[in-house]
């Protein structure tokens, strides 16, 4: 049986982000910078200058709420099935509010993309896949696997973590440890898809 | 075991499973002997062939499906690019489709010629996957490449010399 609600605060040290009335202002201003994202991220899967359709922008951003909720869900359950209780509201902020990692990644992604000539440091912050060349991730299924990766993910993987330390006081090395693993899980799963998907067909580099 | 524990533990048991089946389905696709692609007429039915019959020197197969706008679209842009009856010579294949296309829907291909992938080759032999996509042969039907969808084709047709053959990933 679930824990009721109003019972969370004694039950777990993992507070919400915010006090609730702010919560959907937060909320909405996560979507609206998914939205802008999005847009730029569909103008690249076109071509430069297309308009973008507010449906694949609508599924865009149900793709990320879901993707949030996924997340929340599995964290959720794999503690539960250890005995532990996540607080599923709680932590499903905190994942939805630490993806702002990932939009500083495509804001600076998007800079370099307009000016080349930044320096490749950023790929370390926020992609290898902004590094010229590395011949590794030449294959498109190996850079939707691990071209994001970089300083901002280490960021967003160690806030997730922190979530969960602060939630079941486990040590934040354990916390992270899992949480790196999941990531790892994610992103060969995507690896597998991606690379299923194309078959012997070719992929667009880039 | 309480009821929420069996749930838990349920969804991590399925998110593992399915990941180990994800898995085991790209190692037998990687592991899977896929044929290397070739210009066999043999092989598909020709629905539509109105162009010159003399010999080109080389050839670019585009895979169609009839329901996919996105690669008619691909299609189009292609024809565009292309003076009518200009080399490399175009083969329009349509995949995907069990039965026969209708002559109507061959008409609006607009391409002089139109083979159909009856017996599922480009799929289920070739293992490839992406409508739009154009594999490109030489003068005897072998295998030379494969380019993207939504390639830069023109150039890369016109100015790229055709190398030795070999399946590409």
């Amino acid at each position: 049986m679930d824990v009721p609600i109003r019972d969370e605060r004694r039950a777990t040290g993992l507070r919400w982000p915010f006090v609730p009335w702010a919560l959907p202002f937060w909320y909405l201003g996560l979507a609206v910078g998914w939205w802008r994202a999005s847009i730029q991220d569909l103008r690249l899967g076109v071509h430069a200058g297309a308009t973008v359709s507010s449906l694949a922008l609508v599924l865009a951003l149900a793709g990320k709420l879901t993707g949030w909720l996924i997340e929340s869900t599995f964290y959720h359950s794999f503690w539960k099935a250890r005995g532990r209780r996540l607080p599923f509201w709680r932590f499903f902020c905190v994942v939805a509010s630490a993806s702002i990692a990932d939009l500083f990644a495509h804001a600076i992604a998007a800079s370099v993309h307009r000016s080349p000539s930044h320096g490749p440091w950023l790929a370390w912050v926020a992609g290898a896949q902004l590094a010229r060349g590395p011949a590794w991730l030449s294959t498109p299924a190996l850079r939707a696997m691990l071209g994001t990766m970089g300083v901002l993910t280490v960021v967003r993987l160690s806030i997730t973590a922190w979530a969960q330390r602060a939630a079941l006081g486990l040590a934040f090395a354990r916390a992270l440890a899992w949480t790196a693993l999941f990531w790892l899980m994610s992103r060969v799963a995507l690896f597998f898809a991606v690379d299923l998907t194309s078959g012997m067909s070719p992929l667009p580099k880039g | 075991m309480d009821r929420g524990k069996l749930v838990g533990l349920m969804i991590s048991t399925l998110t593992t499973t399915l990941f180990l089946m994800l898995g085991g389905c790209w190692i037998a696709d990687r592991t899977h002997h896929w044929e290397t692609p070739r210009l066999d007429p043999g092989r598909f039915s020709v629905v539509s062939d109105t162009g010159a019959t003399g010999a080109a020197q080389a050839w670019v197969m585009m895979p169609v499906n009839l329901r996919c706008p996105h690669c008619l679209a691909s299609l189009r842009a292609l024809q565009r690019s292309r003076r009518a009856g200009s080399e490399p010579r175009l083969v329009v294949l349509i995949v995907d489709q069990e039965r026969e296309p209708s002559p109507r829907s061959v008409a609006m291909l607009r391409a002089e010629t139109v083979w159909w992938d009856r017996a599922g080759v480009w799929r289920g032999r070739w293992g490839h996957r992406l409508y739009g996509e154009l594999l490109r042969f030489d003068a005897s039907g072998k295998y030379v490449e494969t380019l993207p969808p939504a390639f830069g084709w023109s150039a890369a047709l016109e100015g790229k010399p055709l190398p030795q053959g070999g399946e590409t990933p």
